[in-house]
């Protein structure tokens, strides 16, 4: 294929150099430049040109001429055919440079955007979403790892990926990256990036408007089928059912497929079984809470790409202070950016503790009876089963997980813990943390256990 | 050739090519406008090979011929020869055009003619009639919101819409506003094409004022407006427009409805007093129904504006570029203006209160 174009360019090359000697210089550079042969087929060669004018007259004026030329070095050259083919000049590719540092100085004022804009119309892609501002840490490793392989090989080599994870920690990003990553590679790809809603309501209007052979035909056509935040299928049978059958028509063509949900499909409720199985039956991988290091890259990384330059101490300190979630730490840390701008003077430790204030979790405020009681609420057991010397794997769990809780997000001592909890030693405590801590990183339950207490206990002050 | 014409049709006709002409090229003949009859009509001819106009005038033919003559100068000429009436045209020595009134008698010097291109043709017979006025009127009530630079030609063009059931559809978006005009339905189902903001900017010039239909015929690379004695070409861009629609507000947390002409004059007030950014705040009252306008600027001064208003809804405050909401407003076609609002960092929504044919969206500005 290729030399078949190198051919075709170099057949093109010596036609130029002769023509460009019987024709005047304006002339040349008008009509012949950004010219190209796209196809030769019996004797017929196809010019690509850049525009209709440049169409029609080399089609009326330079036609014969053309032709004779051709004739000259390939006499088996019956005719020419002008087509059109937007090739961007290398003259457009320099203006278009300069223009994108213009806009980059623009953005940065203070007018927002319609961001749905840039947002690729046919594949529904972000373009801002690429591998390039993708932070990669030890929490995401294993994820990017399988995003990239998908890059390279298409349908085979995990597929389906499903990819869970908290809120705001990169999911989407992940998802439209492999997506972007895959129309970069091959223009031609058939990419949808879909949220689990919009397939939802897109099979609703198919309904609606008696339709169901198009939304069939529209969903089966794709070579990477990206569903976003698959958790809300969750008790919707007949979107369940028909998404069913789009998977097996995709996979069974062995085209790839992404899932994303916030938990495993083991913890979808209201999950058909043989979706559930479908979605197991490629890899799963988790996306965890960025640690430290990876928080403090992030931070850096989203500092620079915003032109500011802040101290290693605040950095450190934002990281410190906000810990679950990227979407929150890069709302920090627009916030002190949008101070520093706004009074035009560098900040202090301090200054930035003052801002965060706003942002940070409330810290104890929350009693420790009341944090045990919110616990035994949510395992249906009464407190003082919790404070009995019993090793019932019912209460043995909620109360290391109350342990848990206690020192993590309230940094209470472990002797109090222990004093707290019916004068246990110390050393039962930092066992129940570890424990916990441990179990947290294997077990998707006891994760989605301990996250969903956090949400009663801090939407409750 | 030599050819007897009046001298406004010929004034007229030049006016509209010579805007055309392409300047600073590499091909020097596109600086010129070319004069060609056969045996039945005359046509004067320009292009810079994005565009390319034809314009045809009536005359008196004695001989056919062509001539390419440097726009500028005859555009000079010929808009301040005084009251001369008819007008003789005759080449003269190859290149060169004598133009013959009652009174003078002027040599321009040409430019050979064989250089000069010839415009494209459509390929598709395809046409679609339209009403000359509400192909303009709809190309400007949106064409200022394009975008003006060429990094995402998509925006950097009006899309127009035409499809069957569905009103004709002009939308232009810069991604900091979005303003769509819908007119009357035409039957046609030919698509939906981009045109460039320059092209629009062209063909609102010449469409201007003309009542008569306009044909339009468009394929994948062009788009061909004939109107009576007239084509005009223009290149399209390639590629698909923002799915705009899921960008419009369904809900809103306040309507604010207002004079139009009170609301041009106060923020006409207000904008001396803006900042570099053109920073306007507006804050709505919902108790008692009053919306403030607010403008500072550490060199000029402050201004600050009250004006009673109807609203429904939440109180609001939120941060403009004032030339935004300034430059929609007159194409509302109604003297009451609605302004819907959706909350902090989404886009106001504005539209009449008895037009619901024309709506802008405009996005605040931060207000750190």
């Amino acid at each position: 294929m290729e030399t078949a174009n190198e051919e075709l360019d170099n057949l093109w090359k010596t036609a130029l150099a002769e023509i460009e000697l019987e024709v005047s210089r304006a002339n040349f550079a008008t009509w012949f430049q950004n010219t190209l042969i796209l196809d030769k087929e019996d004797g017929v060669i196809i010019v690509g040109v850049p525009n209709g004018f440049t169409k029609e007259w080399l089609s009326t004026k330079y036609n014969k001429f053309i032709i004779k030329v051709l004739r000259k070095i390939s006499p088996e050259v019956k005719s020419v055919d002008y087509v059109i083919s937007s090739q961007p000049s290398a003259l457009l590719k320099k203006n278009k440079k300069r223009e994108a540092e213009d806009v980059a100085a623009a953005s940065k004022e203070s007018q927002m955007e319609i961001t749905e804009i840039y947002i690729d119309p046919e594949a529904n892609l972000n373009p801002r979403y690429t591998f390039d501002n993708f932070i990669v840490g030890s929490f995401n490793e294993l994820a990017y790892s399988a995003g990239i392989a998908i890059t390279k090989n298409l349908g085979t080599a995990y597929n389906p990926l499903f990819v869970y994870g908290g809120v705001g920690l990169g999911k989407t990003h992940l998802l439209q990256a492999i997506g972007n990553e895959v129309k970069k590679n091959n223009r031609e790809a058939k990419v949808q990036y879909i949220t689990s809603e919009k397939f939802t309501l897109d099979f609703v209007n198919s309904v609606q408007n008696n339709t169901p052979n198009i939304f069939k035909e529209k969903y089966r056509k794709y070579d990477l089928l990206i569903v976003d935040d698959i958790q809300f299928f969750s008790r919707k049978e007949k979107t369940q059912e028909e998404f069913f059958h789009v998977f097996n028509a995709i996979y069974g063509k062995n085209k790839q497929i992404i899932f994303s949900s916030d938990r495993p499909p083991k913890q979808i409720e209201g999950l058909e079984e043989r979706l559930r199985s479908r979605f197991e039956s490629g890899m799963i991988v988790d996306i965890n809470q960025p640690e430290f290091e990876s928080r403090l890259a992030i931070l850096k990384a989203k500092s620079e790409l915003k032109g500011i330059t802040l101290e290693m101490e605040i950095l450190e300190y934002i990281a410190s202070a906000i810990s679950e979630n990227i979407r929150e730490l890069e709302g920090a840390l627009n916030s002190i950016i949008g101070q520093i701008k706004m009074m035009g003077k560098v900040l202090t430790l301090n200054d930035v503790k003052e801002i965060l204030k706003k942002n940070a979790k409330p810290k104890k405020i929350v009693s420790v009876n009341q944090l045990i009681k919110f616990v035994c609420d949510f395992y249906s057991i009464e407190e003082r089963h919790l404070f009995e010397k019993t090793r019932r794997k019912d209460v043995v769990i909620p109360r290391q997980i109350a342990m848990y809780l206690l020192r993590e997000d309230f940094n209470s001592s472990y002797p109090f813990i222990g004093q707290k909890f019916g004068g246990k030693d110390h050393t039962t405590v930092i066992h129940a943390y570890e424990k916990i801590s441990l179990l947290l990183k294997s077990e998707g339950k006891i994760r989605d256990e301990v996250e969903q207490i956090r949400k009663i206990i801090y939407d409750s002050v | 050739m030599k050819i007897t014409c009046l001298k406004n049709h010929l004034k007229e006709a030049i006016a509209l090519t010579e805007k055309i002409s392409g300047k600073n090229l590499t091909l020097p003949v596109l600086s010129n406008i070319l004069i060609s009859c056969d045996d039945k009509k005359v046509k004067l001819t320009a292009t810079n090979l994005e565009l390319g106009i034809e314009v045809e005038i009536p005359a008196k033919i004695e001989k056919k011929g062509k001539v390419a003559i440097p726009a500028g100068i005859i555009n000079g000429f010929i808009s301040n020869i005084g009251n001369e009436e008819k007008i003789t045209l005759e080449t003269i020595s190859e290149n060169n055009l004598l133009i013959a009134t009652q009174n003078s008698s002027t040599i321009i010097k040409g430019q050979p003619t064989e250089d000069f291109p010839s415009l494209p043709r459509p390929e598709n017979k395809k046409e679609t009639e339209i009403p000359a006025h509400e192909f303009v009127q709809g190309l400007k009530s949106v064409w200022y919101a394009a975008s003006l630079s060429s990094i995402k030609p998509e925006i950097a063009s009006v899309f127009v819409s035409l499809s069957k059931g569905q009103p004709l559809t002009f939308v232009a978006t810069d991604s900091f506003r979005l303003a769509e005009k819908k007119t009357k339905q035409i039957p046609s189902d030919a698509g939906s094409v981009l045109i460039p903001q320059r092209s629009v900017a062209e063909i609102i010039r010449i469409l201007d004022g003309k009542e008569e239909k306009i044909r339009l015929i468009s394929d994948k690379n062009q788009i061909f407006i004939l109107a009576d004695g007239l084509v005009f070409v223009s290149r399209i861009v390639e590629g698909i427009f923002p799915d705009y629609q899921q960008i419009i507000p369904k809900k809103f947390t306040t309507d604010v409805i207002l004079d139009k002409n009170l609301l041009v004059s106060s923020l006409r007030a207000a904008s001396v007093f803006s900042n570099k950014l053109n920073e306007i705040i507006i804050v709505v009252d919902a108790e008692s129904g009053e919306v403030t306008t607010i403008t500072s600027n550490a060199d000029t001064g402050e201004h600050t504006s009250h004006f009673k208003a109807k609203v429904t809804g939440e109180s609001i405050k939120m941060n403009f570029n004032y030339k935004y909401i300034l430059d929609c407003l007159p194409h509302v076609n109604s003297s009451g203006v609605l302004l819907r609002f959706s909350g902090d960092g989404k886009p106001l929504v504005i539209t009449g209160t008895e037009d619901n044919t024309f709506q802008c969206l405009v996005m605040p500005m931060n207000s750190l």
